[in-house]
């Protein structure tokens, strides 16, 4: 029985916490300085990125930590940490999604899926869109985040989120 | 199913796509080094010591959840535990048979004990001394009449059966004792014609006008001792 059950602490030492904070505390500070510039405000993004962390701790598993999937996911939520705290510093309005255009000829995104046979093609796609959905993308499909988490990572809606994810 | 087939297939592309991408993402390769992140920057005392709440935070989240995983890791561990219990018990007849017998000697005696009481045979009050308290071992009552002149109780084990009788009053009583042994013994001090036909016995005593009879198929020694068990 005591055989199946598993230790809270990893074999490695430290709780799936600590080591992410080892591992990453330095690259989510250096990603919110470099959009903060400001040493003390970028301490506090870290923090608050910690702290959006610790609620999707369950998510994360822990032979995920130390791939660049795990280094993505910090850094996703560093940035977008340090964008809102910037415009709260700078008193500057949240932009509002603004509706774009479909244009004529664009192919369904299904149609799009299964013409796609080109592997390199769907990565250059990728590439191609816009930071924002990029990063929905990336936590929905990647790491497997719900529209709630994600919403709640970002501080945004979960309206908004759906909406992102089927642009992108 | 085609188009699930499809949607399952475009998700994994996009997965894989995603995740090779990560390789060469400027985000992931700009912040790569962290030896040389380590060198940047000394962090206050004060984020030290918010960083000590920030842990308990995370301690008490992970706690909770690794509680969770043990719980349903036990509960699946006792699960188990109690079903292979089950199935070795039932596989290995010495573990099976006394298991069988058991319920089946619970079955026989709460039977048995059902049939010795007053209540469970239905017979008024005014019968009850009249009623043998001895019931061979395995005999249960089946059947069970009253008159106004008296009753009678039939008991079954398997294929053997006895019925035993009292009446108040009763006439001379015709007994079958052709082909079979006649003889008289004394049972509780009052004398009994015995007659032993076949498999079949029969014990015929009179008291006065009372008249206590029993016939069935199991030994004399047992008769015996159901009549030596009667308030005459």
């Amino acid at each position: 029985m005591i055989v199946l059950c598993d230790m809270i602490d990893s074999p490695e030492g430290g709780s799936k916490f600590s080591q992410i904070y080892k591992l990453y505390r330095n690259t989510i500070y250096s990603v919110a300085f470099d959009i903060i510039k400001n040493e003390h405000d970028a301490e506090d993004v870290l923090e608050e990125t910690l702290i959006k962390v610790i609620g999707i701790l369950d998510d994360i598993d822990e032979e995920m930590i130390g791939t660049a999937k795990c280094k993505n996911l910090m850094i996703t939520i560093a940035k977008h940490k340090a964008i809102d705290y910037w415009r709260k510093m700078k008193h500057l309005p949240i932009p509002m999604e603004v509706m774009e255009k479909q244009t004529s000829g664009c192919k369904d995104a299904e149609e799009l899926c299964i013409e796609v046979e080109d592997y390199q093609e769907l990565i250059q796609c990728i590439n191609g869109l816009d930071e924002r959905y990029r990063d929905v993308l990336n936590l929905k499909v990647l790491h497997h985040l719900s529209s709630k988490q994600i919403a709640d990572l970002l501080d945004t809606t979960e309206a908004n989120v759906n909406m992102r994810f089927m642009r992108a | 199913m085609n188009t699930e087939l499809k949607d399952k297939k475009s998700d994994l592309l996009l997965e894989l796509a995603l995740e090779e991408r990560l390789e060469h993402d400027p985000d992931i390769l700009r912040y790569r080094s962290s030896e040389e992140l380590e060198t940047v920057h000394r962090f206050s005392e004060e984020h030290d010591k918010r960083m000590k709440k920030i842990f308990k935070m995370a301690e008490r989240t992970e706690k909770r959840a690794a509680r969770r995983k043990r719980k349903l890791q036990m509960v699946a561990g006792i699960s188990l535990f109690l079903c292979i219990s089950a199935v070795t018990v039932s596989q290995v007849e010495a573990f099976r048979l006394p298991i069988v017998q058991f319920f089946m000697e619970v079955k026989e005696r709460s039977t048995l004990i059902r049939s010795q009481t007053d209540d469970s045979l239905g017979i008024s009050s005014r019968y009850e001394r009249y009623i043998p308290t001895y019931v061979p071992e395995g005999y249960a009552a089946a059947e069970v009449e009253e008159s106004g002149k008296g009753f009678y109780i039939r008991y079954e084990r398997d294929q053997d059966w006895y019925v035993y009788y009292y009446w108040d009053k009763m006439g001379d009583l015709e007994a079958d004792a052709e082909n079979g042994t006649v003889r008289e013994e004394i049972i509780k001090n009052v004398p009994a014609i015995v007659i032993q036909k076949e498999n079949e016995v029969r014990i015929n005593i009179s008291i006065d006008v009372q008249r206590f009879y029993l016939n069935g198929t199991l030994s004399y020694e047992e008769a015996k001792k159901v009549m030596q068990s009667i308030d005459f």
